[in-house]
């Protein structure tokens, strides 16, 4: 069990500890919190498994622009003492969405065999920088269609109300 | 494992008192420097010129009162500051000081320098929204505003020397830097770094979440004492490493003849404070529209500029 | 030993570095406990509106420029993490490289032209 295992672990179970305040807290300025530690955790994941970058970037996106994101939905929503009320009409129907993604997740997690052995070397930011130019490059193209669909899409929502 | 964090541990500690001693220099400086430039002459009386000032006033603020108000939401509150200050000692993590004397020099290092400001990003929305007063809300969202909005003209910036020197470690870049400065070879890029970091760091003209007359102290008005120092030394810090990392990146670090690398490191990266000092005490503030559409309308169009024709002039280098 | 030994002393670097972030202040705010007066009052607990009493209770106030700000932010950030990670090779790619990154550029830009002729890059 070397270094890297005891921090592999811990992240993960900080991770998750983290995930499950942020699904319970009632207080949604907790909640955020929680979500934001979330993230930096599975950054720390990513690096220890060797993906610098992916580590960087998660802060870079996730924690610097979705948690952003969502901090201001939570300060242009909430009233005072931002509670949250969990009420659903079908509480046995989310049950049951739940526990079969679960069981597909866990499933597939379980199933995979990886292809060779895993690596103990980091990647390198230019191999990704490699593939992205060279033989993924028609992912990387859509990636910007994504990216410009996304911002008609989100903006379309926007646009109806003039701004006040 | 145990060895590499005593390690960490310990420049973590040493770059925190260098942090707080830029933090005292630079704001004696900026006292002393604003003061010069309004005809007057600053601190004098505690130390020879005022030189104790800062510290003077560190004192202070470790005596004064917690004030913590009744309807805050107390784990934001207490959390926001420390959340504002670590993000600028991480940040001095992977910058090269004297050639190349660097903490970690990761894969990712510029990568990361840009990354761990969103933390402090969170920490002011953080600070506004758990303060329970309206005026810091909306210093909270106005400033976060702004911020997140000169990330992307900073990071872009940046970008163009990345491509130059074909590399995401600083040491790398300043490795690549000993025949020319990238500013240099990006002297757009460099202008828009300087202009979108005084913007991040909510400095004159850039600061108005911070416009006493207009939001009293905007998402910090709650805090006194020394919370609020955090949140001063959180950006004093971040101004001191924000040039640091201009003077590594653009400007050659340590490189130069005749003096000692961390001479020059020092030369340069105080040349950049000092300009942005100047700035600051010069030129009236912004409206926070003009603050906006400056970033988008502008900047990150001059960046996406800036980065066609460096990859053009990269290709000749 | 299945994780890198690099990484990992990168991972403890950055935790070592957050750690002593937040520990430090909270050790000055901890010493200063002992050298602060604790006096409480009742209209010291109010929130601050220049010394008069609360004018309006923190109310919603809701911009939604602020959250279409951010939704754009959260695209350009993509963006510009996908070109990080082109930036570095992109000299080894020549002129077909430009031309890939270009385009990348190109579709993203088209975004921004979008909401700036929606008149969504305005603020007030």
């Amino acid at each position: 069990m070397g270094a890297g295992d005891i921090l592999f672990f811990l992240a993960a179970a900080v991770s998750i500890a983290a995930a499950v305040v942020a699904v319970t807290d009632e207080r949604l300025l907790h909640s955020v919190l929680a979500f934001g530690v979330f993230l930096f955790a599975i950054a720390c994941a990513f690096l220890i498994m060797g993906a610098e970058f992916v580590a960087v970037a998660q802060i870079f996106v996730y924690v610097g622009g979705v948690a952003v994101l969502i901090l201001f939905g939570v300060m242009l929503t909430a009233s005072r003492g931002a509670q949250r009320t969990v009420e659903t009409e079908h509480p046995m129907w989310a049950m049951v969405c739940a526990l079969v993604l679960a069981g597909t997740l866990i499933a597939v997690a379980a199933a995979y065999r990886p292809a060779t052995a895993v690596q103990s070397r980091a990647v390198d930011v230019s191999l990704l920088g490699n593939a992205l130019l060279g033989p993924q490059l028609v992912g990387f193209e859509l990636i910007g269609l994504i990216l410009l669909a996304s911002v008609i899409a989100a903006l379309a929502v926007v646009r109806r109300e003039p701004g006040r | 494992m145990m060895v590499t964090l005593a390690t960490s541990v310990v420049w973590a500690v040493g770059l925190f008192v260098v942090a707080a001693l830029s933090v005292m220099l630079g704001v004696y400086l900026e006292r002393k420097v604003a003061g010069h430039m309004q005809a007057r002459l600053g601190p004098m009386r505690t130390g020879p010129h005022g030189i104790a000032q800062t510290l003077a006033d560190t004192v202070k603020l470790l005596f004064k009162e917690d004030l913590i108000p009744g309807k805050v939401d107390r784990l934001g509150f207490i959390v926001a500051p420390l959340l504002a200050f670590a993000p600028a000692l991480m940040s001095l993590m992977v910058i090269p000081y004297a050639r190349p004397f660097v903490p970690r020099d990761l894969n990712a290092g510029v990568l990361y320098f840009l990354a761990v400001p969103a933390i402090g990003v969170i920490a002011v929305m953080v600070a506004g929204l758990s303060s329970a007063n309206n005026y810091s809300l909306l210093g909270g969202l106005r400033s976060a505003a702004q911020l997140i909005s000169y990330e992307i003209p900073r990071s872009l910036s940046v970008l163009s020397v990345v491509m130059l020197a074909g590399s995401l470690s600083t040491v790398t870049i300043l490795e690549r830097q000993t025949h020319v400065w990238f500013a240099v070879l990006t002297p757009i890029g460099f202008a828009l770094y300087i202009i979108t970091t005084i913007a991040e760091l909510n400095r004159t003209p850039f600061d108005l979440p911070e416009a006493e007359a207009e939001l009293v102290g905007g998402y910090h008005t709650e805090y006194s004492g020394l919370r609020w120092a955090f949140f001063m030394m959180a950006e004093y810090a971040g101004f001191f490493a924000a040039s640091a990392f201009g003077a590594a990146v653009f400007l050659g670090g340590g490189n130069g003849p005749l003096l000692p690398p961390i001479v020059w490191f020092v030369i340069k990266t105080y040349a950049i404070i000092l300009f942005m000092m100047w700035v600051k005490w010069t030129v009236p503030r912004f409206r926070i529209d003009q603050v906006m559409t400056l970033s988008r309308k502008v900047l990150i169009p001059v960046a996406l500029l800036n980065l066609a024709v460096t990859a053009v002039v990269m290709q000749y280098v | 030993m299945l994780m890198s030994q690099r990484d990992a002393g990168d991972l403890i670097f950055i935790l070592g570095f957050a750690l002593v972030g937040v520990a430090a202040p909270a050790a000055l705010l901890f010493i200063g406990r002992w050298l602060r007066p604790s006096s409480p009052g009742k209209v010291k607990m109010e929130p601050y509106e220049c010394g008069l009493p609360q004018a309006s209770p923190p109310r919603r106030l809701f911009r939604i420029r602020y959250y279409a700000f951010a939704l754009l932010f959260v695209i350009f950030d993509v963006e510009t993490v996908l070109l990080f990670a082109s930036a570095p090779v992109l000299k080894r790619f020549g002129a077909a490289g430009l031309w890939s990154v270009g385009a990348f550029v190109a579709l993203v830009t088209l975004a921004l032209v979008y909401a700036w002729r929606m008149h969504l890059l305005e603020w007030e």
